[in-house]
């Protein structure tokens, strides 16, 4: 059954003391599951909650100087759904991190979003902007830590754009309460010869969707994109990517890993469009996932939609369990079965976590989820 | 040492062995011999506590702390730190678990269990590398995922590496000559009568006689069927290898 925004308990809590425009997405329908984007989580919880708008910002370290408030890149808002529009209601103006022209940044920038247990039932709604110039080098590390704030919303927009030869990588980490709901978009723009190099980490949420899309917008460009789900109990994690290859010769390479344990739920859906245009491309994407448990469930599509003849393209997805003859192997070696199922988990993981190419912020990122 | 009697045992429903008996003590080789399909890798897997294997009768003990013990039902693991060791005939590969991260693993939770101190990692590498000298092990070796990429020769070698590390008073080795070259036999044989000794035993499991060549049996046993059906000296090893199997299956 479809029923329109309006009708759910979410809407009359967010709408107390909201202006018009926030009136106009009223009658826009709440997802369901015959919403193909929505068709594997259950949005329900959500419609149930009740959420107060509150705002904080963005904590920066080490980045200071290339703070701004610059308003949004203009070409970088698509339009993107409910969650978007509402993100961009009551965030109308966002933070801004922009690396000049030329400049190599050497140490990891930190970008954190912290939420504490007196943040129980609110919404935010917070925006970023990250731009590096042409040629400009940096790593950032954005961390969502709401670890005890319980029932509250995050409903976050980043957008990133990379100008000419700018080259970035970025680790995010998602930490949330099992009772919290996070709609996260990471918008990417890359211009000619830019690379980006991105890792997102996640281990879910009452629900977590994360929305990643990059444009491929000029030739040369070349994105490299993985994740991890680390899910268990009735924990949920959701990550749509969506690669639009748009101009020829570009490169994209996908590797998103799922462990789940308890009655977790892992969704995968990973889409590339190769347009007409964009001759030469080359792009892979492989979803792997790790069954713990029966009660555990996994719904992955990748899809693959090309327009161009002459590209190299290939995607797939694995689930499986853990390895009764590989676990046999390590016991009569005198590990004890716990120990040897977490080396295998370990081992699992190892190829996606060594995407991560900058020290710093793979260190950063194995404290974030040990 | 170990003391196996009338052993029934089956896997996915399949009877394989029907009734083995055998009696190892400290400081001997035996050898098992047997045509396919005799049972010999089940034998090795019962021993080693494999969970897909059913022990449906007789005795299987072994000797803990003095006392000759029941171990059915015991975990892998648990076999594993009391000094069982199995070197398997198609060892596993593990992606993403370097080699010297699960040998360290491997060596402390057997080390923990009688009460040593654990080795940190530069002791330990100090200690795995010299006994990857025996074995003519290429020092890479370490950095790698256990067993991933690892040619046939590689693969045995490395059990043999891990056999060196854990020094277990009971080793089976199942078949570790298949797929080896003569010079890497030679090279494997080597490294298993370094660790020969009086206070352990080792049951080499093996197709052909060449590989008692150079590790030298005590006593040698035929297996079919299930059951051991002659039992002798290293003097029926060369007659199985002259005959074949025939003379002792009608």
């Amino acid at each position: 059954m479809n029923t329109a925004f309006d009708s759910t308990q979410l809407f009359k809590s967010l709408s107390q003391g909201r202006e018009e425009s926030f009136k106009a997405l009223a009658a826009l329908p709440w997802p369901n599951f015959k919403d193909e984007d929505w068709k594997y989580t259950s949005l329900n919880a959500l419609a149930q909650a009740s959420c107060v708008p509150s705002s904080k910002p963005f904590v920066f370290e080490n980045c200071q100087k290339f703070l701004t408030n610059a308003p949004l890149i203009k070409e970088n808002v698509n339009p993107g759904g409910l969650f978007k529009a509402l993100n961009r209601i009551f965030s109308p103006s966002c933070q801004m991190i922009d690396i000049p022209p030329g400049l190599e940044v050497n140490l990891p920038l930190k970008i954190v979003y912290a939420l504490n247990a007196s943040d129980n039932g609110k919404a935010f709604f917070p925006g970023l902007t990250i731009r590096l110039g042409k040629g400009a080098r940096a790593r950032i590390l954005q961390i969502f830590s709401s670890r005890n704030a319980a029932g509250i919303l995050i409903d976050d927009v980043n957008d990133i754009m990379l100008e000419p030869e700018a080259e970035l990588e970025l680790v995010q980490i998602f930490l949330n309460d099992a009772q919290s709901f996070q709609i996260s978009h990471t918008h990417v723009h890359q211009k000619k010869d830019s690379r980006l190099r991105m890792f997102q980490y996640t281990d879910g949420a009452n629900v977590f969707r994360n929305n990643l899309n990059v444009v491929l917008d000029a030739e040369g460009s070349e994105t490299v994109l993985n994740g991890l789900h680390d899910l268990k109990d009735i924990r949920q994690a959701d990550s749509h990517t969506f690669v639009d290859h748009v101009a020829p010769n570009a490169r994209s390479n996908q590797l998103y890993k799922s462990i789940l344990d308890g009655e977790s739920r892992s969704v995968f859906n990973g889409k590339i469009l190769v347009r007409r245009e964009a001759q030469l491309t080359n792009s892979y994407q492989l979803n792997k996932n790790l069954l713990l448990s029966r009660d555990a469930r996994v719904d992955t599509k990748p899809q693959l939609q090309i327009y161009a003849d002459d590209v190299k393209c290939s995607h797939g997805a694995t689930i499986g369990q853990l390895d009764d003859e590989q676990l046999f192997y390590l016991q009569t070696r005198g590990v004890g079965k716990d120990d040897a199922r977490k080396m295998l988990i370990r081992g699992f993981v190892d190829d996606v976590i060594n995407q991560v190419k900058d020290l710093g912020l793979k260190k950063s990122l194995l404290e974030a989820i040990s | 040492m170990l003391n196996i009697k009338n052993l029934y045992a089956s896997v996915q429903g399949n009877q394989i062995l029907k009734g083995v008996s055998l009696a190892v003590n400290a400081g001997e080789v035996h050898a098992i011999m047997g045509p396919n399909g005799s049972g010999k890798s089940t034998l090795s897997r019962v021993v080693t506590g494999h969970p897909q294997y059913t022990v449906d009768g007789g005795v299987l003990e072994y000797d803990i702390g003095g006392q000759m013990t029941n171990i059915i039902g015991k975990e892998p693991d648990e076999r594993a730190r009391e000094g069982i060791f199995l070197a398997f005939q198609y060892p596993v590969e593990i992606p993403g678990v370097p080699a010297s991260e699960f040998l360290r693993a491997s060596y402390n939770a057997v080390g923990r269990h009688h009460g040593l101190e654990e080795m940190d990692p530069i002791d330990f590498d100090v200690f795995v590398r010299e006994k990857m000298k025996v074995l003519e092990m290429d020092d890479k070796y370490l950095d790698r995922a256990l067993n991933v990429d690892f040619s046939g020769g590689e693969k045995k070698r490395n059990e043999i590496l891990q056999m060196a590390v854990l020094n277990p008073r009971l080793a089976l080795l199942d078949e570790t000559d298949s797929g080896l070259d003569i010079d890497s036999m030679k090279i494997v044989a080597h490294g298993v009568n370094t660790l020969r000794s009086k206070r352990n035993a080792m049951i080499v499991i093996t197709h052909y006689q060449r590989l008692l060549n150079f590790i030298k049996p005590d006593f040698v046993h035929i297996l079919y069927q299930g059951k051991i059906i002659k039992s002798g000296g290293p003097d029926l090893a060369l007659k199985v290898e002259d005959k074949g199997y025939d003379w002792l299956i009608k």
